[in-house]
């Protein structure tokens, strides 16, 4: 930042002749000055434009004296002026309902046909749901039919006497959909160990893999 | 309005004869007779019930959604993880012990139907 000095011969090497002017008010104002200014500024304005004092009354008789003056420079004016169009006596009284008896008779709709289509759309969109919500949830009924056979069976203690009335073909659909080889089942049931021939009997006879083999059916 | 009508009748008419036609096909009685089978085995009391068949729902979902086509082994290690995975959520409602019980319950009861498959074969594995 510049100290003031350095303004100073900054200023001398710009301007020298702006650098001699000292410091200082140029230009002084006389004592009450600016007390007396606004009277001196009415009085010259009023010298200097010539302004004329408005006669009393003036501006009351000034409509007058206009109208007069137009109906003395208006050509094939009557001496009354008046409005080009005139309303008949009452007009706007009976306007409303000379309007009302001109526009044309509302025809109202019957109200019971739209119910009756909404009625209709609301029952086939209902139906319509329906049937894609049981598409689409074939799992949640089986379940609930499922559900509801089963608090049956809990509540009548018949779990025994069901198992034994299942047929053969529920009892295969239900162990493939659950990912079971009924058949490698059955064989794995039926050679339990006490089933299985004796290690023995293996060495003394070469048929015996073969004889249990045909005992289980899978030759 | 006849055609409504038409419409109507013909929806209502599709949406019957879709209905299946008695749980016995579907294979709904078996299932019922799981649900009251693992209900009765683990106790499972009417809060733990609503809780608990959701989740056997999802898992039992996924389970069946295995690939046919896997081999033997794959199928093993892919039921394996699944039920690894809802053990957590299991426990989380019945406790690990009793899912445990599940787990084994679940087991017996196939074991179950087939040794019945069995009997109604006349004792042989083929029929």
């Amino acid at each position: 930042m510049l100290s003031p000095n350095d303004h100073k011969e900054e200023l001398k090497e710009i301007a020298p002749t702006l650098h001699i002017i000292d410091k200082r008010h140029v230009f002084s104002i006389p004592e009450g000055y600016f007390d007396e200014f606004p009277l001196q500024v009415l009085k010259s304005a009023s010298h200097s434009n010539g302004l004329q004092s408005i006669p009393d009354g003036y501006f009351n008789s000034l409509p007058q004296q206009i109208v007069s003056r137009i109906q003395e420079e208006s050509i094939g004016l009557e001496s009354n002026i008046s409005l080009p169009y005139e309303a008949p006596v009452g007009y706007f009284e009976s306007l409303p309902k000379r309007i009302h008896n001109k526009v044309p008779k509302v025809v109202k709709m019957p109200i019971s046909k739209p119910l009756f289509k909404y009625a209709v759309a609301a029952v086939v969109t209902g139906l319509l749901g329906l049937f894609l919500f049981q598409a689409l949830n074939p799992k949640n009924t089986d379940f609930n039919n499922s559900e509801l056979l089963a608090e049956n069976i809990i509540k009548t203690n018949s779990y025994e006497t069901v198992l034994e009335s299942l047929s053969e073909d529920e009892i295969v659909q239900y162990l493939v959909a659950n990912g079971e080889d009924v058949q490698a089942a059955l064989v794995g049931q039926s050679a339990t160990e006490d089933q299985l021939p004796d290690p023995l009997d293996y060495i003394i006879d070469d048929k015996t893999l073969d004889d249990f083999l045909n005992e289980l059916n899978l030759n | 309005m006849k055609t409504v009508l038409l419409l109507l009748s013909l929806f209502v008419f599709s949406n019957v004869s879709a209905q299946p036609q008695g749980g016995k096909d579907r294979g709904e009685r078996v299932e019922a007779l799981y649900i009251a089978y693992i209900t009765r085995e683990l106790k499972l009391t009417e809060t733990e019930a609503e809780k608990f068949w959701p989740v056997h729902t999802l898992y039992d979902a996924e389970l069946k959604a295995l690939s046919k086509n896997l081999s033997e082994i794959d199928r093993l290690e892919a039921q394996l993880v699944i039920k690894k995975k809802y053990e957590e959520r299991f426990s989380k409602v019945i406790g690990k012990e009793r899912t445990d019980e599940f787990f084994r319950k679940d087991a017996a009861f196939r074991e179950r139907l087939i040794e019945r498959l069995k009997q109604k074969r006349g004792g042989s594995a083929f029929g």
